[in-house]
């Protein structure tokens, strides 16, 4: 538990010296609550790809791109990319674990928060999305998109690791993105006809009993597994 | 005997570059400066030794625990100040203070205070705001109160201006009067290394040129006047001039000086600075008596009179 | 700061020349008994010698006790006796002599032109 009491320490030095940062994305999370709660009308009529397509970005991607510049992976001397803190911290005494532990809470008080109040802005703005909710529905959403930003979303605060990548690893990376995006694009239309938030809605609504519990086994699962992740790859890489 | 840290047969590719083997140790109570030409592989030796990249080969041990092992103890007893700060930019001296301070049991307030009024540090200014020379004055506020074993410095003096310089090495000096302490720090500065070195660690192309202590070091080389310069040359000649030879073997030299009727006229011991100089630029440097150097012996080879050496050409130097 | 000086072109080892000194300083009585001393690091920072070398000069006055080591305080000079002081104020000026000698010797001198040559200095400080 004094692991956990370290890396909340080091959370609190880093998010105090980024407040500027978390206020860009406070705004910018109100103002992506703003869109959603708005297009949610024509969403619900069924043009919906643009909308899956940002929600899911919004969970996935959106909290470590909106981090300010000092706090963002970088190319930091050779061919070694992380993140400035990963090398700080590394030349103190503080071990390995407890450095992927503060990162996730970094992460974590970066996500969750912005995304609950948009999860909250939903219901509370929209009458349409009001309309297709009961309570217990409604928490049993949340849950799935809080699980899913755990289980996908983290594997952002894992890549915090970095490595030492040269141009073809570069090349590689942004190529499987192009694919993961297109392959989206293509089965997202073919596995939810009506759109991935919508199902996600009727699922919570249908099975709130299976669903919530899977969920949250499944945000558990992310969550040790992402960390997991993160320790193996800081001892694969060269810090130099 | 006990050791801060052992270096065992330690290798590293970093893309072309090839450090090792090392084996190096440090005992408590002294003092190692490591000097070598730019990119001989010194920073990066001690980015190992920090334990920030694995090992292609051999092992580092730190307080008994090696580096890289599961039991990540033995961080508690190294401080490392690296030469280019990486993740400090966006904190303030304060902040800095509250994240290093409570890492070390021995944090040593007193002592922090004090570097921050002798250097005149602002510690509500922000690292990355800060000029490189008060950027260092900070780090190594932050790093002698630590009170650890071993401190591992990377080019300190650098960006000091000369009075920073003055008090650093005082306060250096002063650090290591705790006994059980050791300091391993490399430097351009021969200044540094006459007034803190113990031992000098020369590195060169990533590999071992020699480790000595200081004074074994000075007293194995002298410079002598002679009233004729003789047609052969004198046991371990490393230079001459028109009236003076430089040789890493006094003893053999004299009797050399006495067999062939040859004169003294004076002699002189040679500066440190001239000494590195000629063991970091000379690859076909002779056996120094006592000394471990690379034995390539190259006959018929005039090294050029040390006062005039011209760095640019070093491989008309080696074949004369 | 001790009023050393280490002189790179005599040939006696380093160590020897600070042990020297020392001696000289408090037979002269310029370090009087009871006097602190620099400590080993400071001393070799002050000097540019290592402190291996120091610690060498240390140990070797402290066994023919001109200075002492209380642990946990540092390095005193000792009480010296009487003899001693007489013996390191002889043995330093037999040495400026012999170092004299061997020097004329260097330049062929004789006995007598060495013997003359010490007359007409003597007499000279006579004359100031």
């Amino acid at each position: 538990m004094t692991d956990w009491k370290l890396a909340a320490r080091l959370a609190k030095t880093e998010l105090a010296a980024s407040k500027k940062s978390f206020f860009t994305l406070l705004v910018f999370f109100l103002l992506m609550s703003f869109t959603f709660v708005n297009s949610f009308e024509v969403y619900a009529a069924g043009d919906f790809f643009f909308f899956d397509f940002i929600f899911l970005l919004v969970f996935l991607v959106f909290p470590s791109w909106m981090k300010g510049k000092e706090f963002q992976m970088a190319k930091l001397g050779g061919d070694l990319w992380t993140v400035p803190a990963l090398v700080m911290l590394q030349q103190l005494p503080i071990k390995k674990d407890v450095i992927v532990k503060s990162r996730f809470l970094i992460y974590g008080i970066h996500s969750a928060v912005f995304q609950l109040l948009l999860l909250i802005a939903l219901p509370t703005f929209s009458t349409e999305f009001r309309e297709l909710v009961t309570p217990l529905s409604l928490i049993a959403f949340v849950i799935i998109w809080m699980s899913l930003s755990v289980a996908a979303g983290f594997v952002m605060v894992a890549s915090e690791a970095g490595g030492n990548f040269g141009t073809k690893a570069f090349l590689a990376a942004w190529l499987w993105i192009a694919l993961a995006v297109a392959a989206m694009y293509f089965l997202f239309p073919v596995l939810f006809p009506e759109g991935f938030v919508m199902w996600t809605i009727h699922v919570a609504g249908d099975w709130p009993f299976l669903v919530i519990p899977a969920a949250i086994l499944l945000g558990y699962g992310g969550w040790r597994y992402w960390q997991y992740v993160m320790k193996r790859d800081m001892a694969k890489a060269d810090y130099l | 005997m006990s050791e801060w840290l052992r270096i065992d047969a330690v290798q590293k590719t970093v893309d072309e570059f090839r450090l090792g083997p090392i084996d190096l140790m440090i005992e408590p109570g002294t003092i190692t400066v490591i000097a070598g030409m730019n990119g001989s592989g010194k920073s990066t030796l001690l980015k190992l030794i920090m334990g920030l990249a694995k090992l292609d080969h051999g092992r580092i041990i730190v307080g008994g625990k090696p580096v890289g092992g599961a039991d990540e103890d033995w961080k508690q007893h190294i401080t490392y100040v690296p030469q280019k700060l990486i993740g400090w930019d966006p904190y303030t001296g304060e902040a800095l203070k509250g994240l290093i301070a409570p890492l070390y049991g021995g944090w040593d307030e007193e002592l922090f205070q004090k570097i921050i009024k002798s250097f005149n540090i602002p510690l509500s200014k922000r690292f990355g705001k800060m000029s490189p020379g008060l950027q260092q004055k900070l780090a190594l506020a932050l790093a002698l109160p630590r009170g650890t074993r071993l401190m591992i410095l990377d080019e300190p003096m650098n960006s000091l201006d000369i009075p920073s310089r003055k008090g650093l090495t005082d306060l250096l000096a002063d650090w290591m009067e705790v006994e059980e302490r050791a300091i391993l720090m490399t430097s351009h500065q021969v200044e540094d290394i006459r007034k803190l070195a113990d031992f000098i660690f020369l590195m060169q192309n990533g590999e071992t040129l020699g480790h000595y202590e200081k004074e074994q070091l000075t007293e194995s080389y002298r410079r002598y006047w002679i009233d004729r310069m003789p047609d052969g040359e004198i046991p371990e000649e490393l230079a001459r001039g028109h009236m003076d030879v430089v040789t890493a073997m006094p003893e053999a030299a004299e009797q050399y000086f006495e067999k062939h009727g040859i004169n003294v006229m004076d002699q002189s011991g040679i500066e440190l600075e001239e000494i590195i100089s000629y063991l970091l630029d000379q690859k076909p440097l002779r056996r120094v008596s006592g000394i471990e150097v690379p034995d390539t012996k190259v006959p018929d080879t005039k090294v050029p009179d040390p006062k005039v050496p011209d760095p640019k050409v070093p491989d008309t130097q080696k074949k004369g | 700061m001790l009023p050393i000086r280490l002189s790179k072109e005599s040939r006696e080892p380093i160590y020897h020349q600070v042990e020297q000194q020392l001696k000289a300083l408090i037979a002269g009585g310029h370090l009087a008994p009871g006097m602190p001393l620099p400590s080993i690091r400071a001393l070799s920072k002050d000097l540019g010698i290592s402190v291996i070398t120091i610690r060498r000069s240390y140990q070797n006055l402290e066994a023919q006790e001109f200075i002492e080591t209380i642990h946990g305080k540092g390095t005193f000079v000792a009480e010296t006796k009487k003899g001693m002081m007489e013996q390191v104020k002889i043995s330093s000026v037999y040495e400026s002599f012999e170092q004299a000698i061997q020097n004329a010797r260097n330049y062929d001198y004789t006995e007598q032109e060495i013997e003359q040559i010490f007359r007409e200095v003597m007499k000279g400080e006579e004359g100031q």
